[in-house]
C-alpha cells in the first residue's frame, strides 16, 4: 500500500494549483485579446496559414488602392474625352455651318478666333492631370502631353496597374492613341486645317476640315468607349477584391480568434476550477491529519 | 537480589529506547518539510541478558529509509525534466524572435515591401511612393537584422549561463566528494551520517537537473558521479569541468572535463538544464538562423536581380537595392539597404531614361511576391517561406511544451513514489510519538515495581 505523507499532498496540490493557475492565465488572455492563436506554438498550422493570409490581405488592400487610383485617373480621362468630344462636335458643326457659300468672308474671319479657342480647350483636355501626372502623356507624366500648338510631347508608354494576384490591367490611353491614332485623323491638325480654311475663306476646305473633325470626334468617342471599358473592368475587379477581403477577414477570424461567449465561459470555468481546487486543498491540508486530532 | 537489580536494568533499557525513539520522532517531525530529508527509524533489538528472560531492549542505530532504485530513476528523470524545461523556455524565446505574427515580423515586413512595389508601379513618379518603398525595404532589413542580433544575444546569454552553471557544478561536485570522505569516516566508526547523505542526495539531484549526471553507490557506500561515461567524482576526489570556446560550435562555449593534463570534450554528453540550453543554442537557434539567413538572401537576391534590370528617375541602372554577403551565411545579419539607392535611383522604370510614368519594373518587383521560385530552395514564394519558418518554430515549441509536460509528469510521479517511501508522514509520527510515550511510561512503571520489590526485600 502506498504510504501517504503530508509532503505528497503538498506536492500534488502545488502542481495542480500551478496547472490550474496557468490555465486561468491563458483563459484571461484569450478573453482579453480575443485571440486563440497569439503565437505560433498555440497552433503551428494556423499560424503558418495566418502569415500567408495576412500577406494576401495586405496585397489585396494594395490592389484595392490601385483600383481606386485607376478609377480616379480613368474618371479624369473620361471627363476629358467627353469635353474633347463636345469640342470637336462644336468645331464640326461650325465647319458645316461656315462651309455654306452664303457665309460671308467676315463671318468666316470672325469664326477663326472661336476655332482657336476650341483648339486651346482641346489642348487643355489633352493635358489633364491625375494622381500620376499627365493622363495622356504616356510615361512622360511629369510634363504636359501637348504644347500650345497641339504637338504631342508624350510617348507611347502604357500604364499598367496590378489590381489582383496575377491581374495586371492597362489603365488609360496615350494622347497619340486618342487624338492622333496611327492611320487615323489628327484632331489638332483637323482644327488647324479648319482655322486655315476659315482664314483663307475657302468653303471647300472648310467642308473638308469638317469631315476630318468628324472622323477625329469618332476616334475620341471610340477612345472614350475604351476608357469606359477599362473603368468597367477595374470596377469589377474592385468588387472581387472587396469580396476577397471579406473572405480573408472571415478566414483569419476563424483561424485565430475565439468566440467571445466561448472565451468568457472558459474563463469562468477556469476560475471555478481554481477556486474549487483552492478550497479543497485548504481543507485537506488543514484538517486531514492526526496532528489536529490528538 | 541480582534478578531484581537486572530487572531495573531491563526497565532502564526500555526508557532509553523510548527516549531515543521520541528524539528521532521529533527529528522526523521537524524535518517533514525539509527538501531531501529521508525519514529515520530506530533500529532496535532485544538485548542479550540472563538466560530465559533476556536483558531488555537495545538501540542498535538509526536507519535512514532509502530506495536506491527509485533514487536512480528520480535522478535520471530529473535530468530529462531539466533538459526539457530549459529547452522549452529558450525555444519560446526563439519563437518570439522569428515567430512574430504581427505586421512588424518577418512575414509582415515582406508583405509590406512587395505592396510598396505595387504602389510604386501605380505611381512611379510619386516621391511618396518612392519613400514608401525605401521605408518598407528598411523595415525588412531591420526585421532581419534585429532577429539575427537577438539570436546572437540569446546564444551569448546561453554561453554565460552555461559558464555560471558549470562553475556552480564544480562546487557541488567538490562537495559531493568531500561528503564521500566524511561519510566513510563516520560510518566506519559506527556513526550516523544520515544528514550528510541527505545533503549529498540533494546535491546529486541538483547536478542531475543541471548537467544530467548519473550517480551510483559502491559497495563501500561511496557515491560515484558519472557524465558521458567519465567519472566526475570518485571516492573523495572530484575533477573540474571547464567551459572553453569550441570552433566546431561556432566559437561558442563547450564543456570540457579537466583531469590533470587530460581534457575530454563532454559537450555532447551534457544533459539536464545545461544540455537543454546547449541543444537550443547549437541546434534550434542554428536551424532558425539558417532559415532566416537563407530567406534574407533569397529575397535580397531576387529583388536585387529585378531592381538592377530597371532604371531610376535619374537614368541610373544596374543598382542593387540590398547589400548582401556573397553567400547565405549570416545574410540576415548583414543585409543592408544600398545607400547608393535613394528616391531617384529606385528603378521603377523598365526603359532607359527612367520616364517618371514608367512603373513596369516596379510592377516586375511587385510580382516577385507571387513568384514561387524565390525562396524555399526554389519551391516557395518569400511569404510562404516566412510562413514555413513560423510553422516550424511553432511546431518546435509545441513539441517542446509537450515534452516538458511529459518529463515533469514522469518526475512528479517518481518523486511521489520516492516520497511515499522516504518521506515523513506526520500521522505515522504521531502514532509513534504516542507509542514511545506509552513505552516510556510502561518502562518507568517496570522500574517502579522492581524498586518496590527491592524495598520490600530490604525490609526483611
Amino acid at each position: 500500500m502506498l504510504r501517504v505523507t503530508e509532503r505528497m499532498g503538498r506536492m500534488t496540490t502545488e502542481r495542480e494549483l500551478s496547472r490550474l493557475g496557468y490555465d486561468l492565465l491563458l483563459r484571461q488572455r484569450q478573453a482579453t485579446d480575443g485571440l486563440r492563436v497569439a503565437r505560433p506554438s498555440d497552433d503551428p498550422v494556423a499560424a503558418r496559414a495566418v502569415v500567408e493570409l495576412d500577406d494576401s490581405r495586405q496585397a489585396n488592400a494594395q490592389h484595392q488602392r490601385n483600383v481606386d487610383l485607376a478609377i480616379g485617373d480613368l474618371d479624369v480621362a473620361d471627363d476629358a474625352l467627353y469635353s474633347a468630344t463636345e469640342l470637336l462636335q462644336q468645331a464640326r458643326e461650325l465647319a458645316l455651318q461656315l462651309a455654306n457659300g452664303a457665309i460671308s468672308t467676315e463671318q468666316r474671319a470672325d469664326a477663326v478666333s472661336t476655332v482657336q479657342g476650341l483648339r486651346e480647350r482641346l489642348v487643355a483636355a489633352g493635358n489633364v492631370t491625375g494622381v500620376q501626372g499627365s493622363i495622356f502623356a504616356g510615361h512622360q507624366t511629369d510634363q504636359p502631353a501637348y504644347d500650345i500648338s497641339g504637338a504631342y510631347l508624350g510617348d507611347a508608354g502604357q500604364r499598367q496597374l496590378q489590381v489582383g494576384d496575377g491581374v495586371v490591367e492597362r489603365v488609360g490611353l496615350s494622347g497619340d492613341e486618342v487624338f492622333r491614332p496611327s492611320g487615323g485623323e489628327d484632331a489638332f491638325a483637323s482644327l488647324a486645317a479648319l482655322e486655315a480654311a476659315l482664314t483663307a475663306d475657302d468653303g471647300a476646305a472648310i467642308a473638308a476640315a469638317g469631315a476630318r473633325l468628324d472622323t477625329a470626334r469618332q476616334q475620341v468617342v471610340e477612345s472614350r468607349a475604351q476608357i469606359g471599358a477599362q473603368i468597367g473592368t477595374v470596377l469589377k475587379q474592385g468588387e472581387l477584391l472587396a469580396d476577397q477581403d471579406l473572405r480573408y477577414s472571415e478566414r483569419r477570424a476563424a483561424l485565430v480568434e475565439i468566440d467571445g461567449v466561448e472565451a468568457l465561459s472558459e474563463l469562468v470555468e477556469a476560475q471555478g476550477a481554481l477556486q474549487s481546487a483552492l478550497q479543497v486543498s485548504g481543507r485537506i491540508l488543514n484538517t486531514l491529519s492526526l496532528v489536529g486530532q490528538l | 537480589v541480582g534478578g531484581l537489580l537486572s530487572g531495573l536494568g531491563v526497565g532502564y533499557s526500555g526508557i532509553a529506547a523510548a527516549r531515543a525513539g521520541l528524539q528521532l520522532t521529533s527529528q522526523n517531525i521537524n524535518n517533514a518539510n525539509t527538501d531531501g530529508y529521508h525519514r529515520r527509524r530506530i533500529d532496535q533489538s532485544s538485548k542479550l541478558g540472563p538466560p530465559v528472560f533476556g536483558g531488555g531492549v537495545s538501540v542498535d542505530g538509526v536507519v535512514r529509509i532509502e530506495n536506491r532504485l527509485l533514487g536512480t530513476q528520480v535522478e535520471t528523470s530529473g535530468g530529462r525534466q531539466g533538459f526539457a524545461s530549459a529547452r522549452q523556455g529558450l525555444l519560446s524565446q526563439v519563437e518570439t524572435i522569428v515567430g512574430d505574427l504581427g505586421e512588424d515580423g518577418i512575414g509582415g515586413s515582406i508583405s509590406r515591401l512587395f505592396s510598396s512595389f505595387s504602389q510604386l508601379a501605380a505611381t512611379p513618379g510619386d516621391g511618396g511612393a518612392r519613400d514608401q518603398v525605401l521605408s518598407a525595404a528598411n523595415q525588412l532589413v531591420n526585421a532581419f537584422n534585429h532577429a539575427s542580433s537577438r539570436l546572437d544575444a540569446l546564444q551569448s546569454a546561453i554561453d554565460d549561463n552555461v559558464e555560471v552553471t558549470v562553475q556552480q557544478a564544480n562546487g557541488q561536485l567538490a562537495e559531493v566528494a568531500e561528503l564521500n570522505g566524511r561519510i566513510l569516516q563516520i560510518e566506519a566508526s559506527g556513526g550516523n551520517a544520515a544528514e550528510l547523505r541527505d545533503r549529498q542526495d540533494t546535491l546529486l539531484a541538483e547536478l542531475a537537473g543541471s548537467l544530467g549526471v548519473q550517480s551510483f553507490a559502491g559497495a563501500d557506500g561511496q557515491t560515484t558521479v558519472l557524465l558521458g561515461g567519465m567519472s566526475l567524482v570518485q571516492d573523495d576526489h572530484a575533477v573540474s569541468l571547464e567551459t572553453a570556446p569550441n570552433a566546431a560550435l561556432g566559437g561558442h562555449l563547450g564543456v570540457v572535463l579537466v583531469a590533470g593534463s587530460d581534457r575530454h570534450e563532454l559537450t555532447a554528453d551534457v544533459g539536464g538544464a545545461v544540455g537543454g540550453q546547449l541543444a537550443v543554442r547549437d541546434q534550434s537557434v542554428g536551424d532558425a538562423r539558417t532559415r532566416l539567413d537563407q530567406l534574407a538572401f533569397d529575397i535580397g537576391t531576387a529583388v536585387n536581380g529585378a531592381h538592377a534590370a530597371g532604371f531610376g528617375l535619374d537614368g541610373s541602372t544596374g543598382n542593387d537595392l540590398f547589400l548582401l554577403p556573397a553567400s547565405a551565411a549570416d545574410a540576415a545579419g548583414q543585409i543592408a539597404l544600398n545607400s547608393a539607392v535613394g528616391r531617384d535611383q529606385l528603378a521603377a522604370a523598365s526603359t532607359a531614361g527612367g520616364a517618371p510614368g514608367d512603373g513596369a519594373n516596379a510592377l516586375a518587383l511587385a510580382q516577385l511576391a507571387d513568384d514561387a521560385t524565390v525562396a524555399g530552395g526554389g519551391a516557395r514564394t518569400a511569404t510562404q517561406e516566412a510562413g514555413a519558418l513560423v510553422g516550424w518554430i511553432g511546431s518546435e515549441v509545441d513539441a517542446a511544451i509537450a515534452e516538458e509536460a511529459a518529463a515533469s509528469d514522469e518526475l512528479a510521479h517518481l518523486e511521489t513514489l520516492a516520497e511515499s517511501e522516504e518521506g515523513v508522514s506526520l500521522d505515522e509520527e504521531m502514532v509513534r510519538l504516542i507509542e514511545y510515550q506509552r513505552s516510556y511510561q510502561a518502562s518507568t512503571r517496570v522500574m517502579q515495581v522492581f524498586d518496590q520489590m527491592l524495598e520490600q526485600l530490604m525490609r526483611l
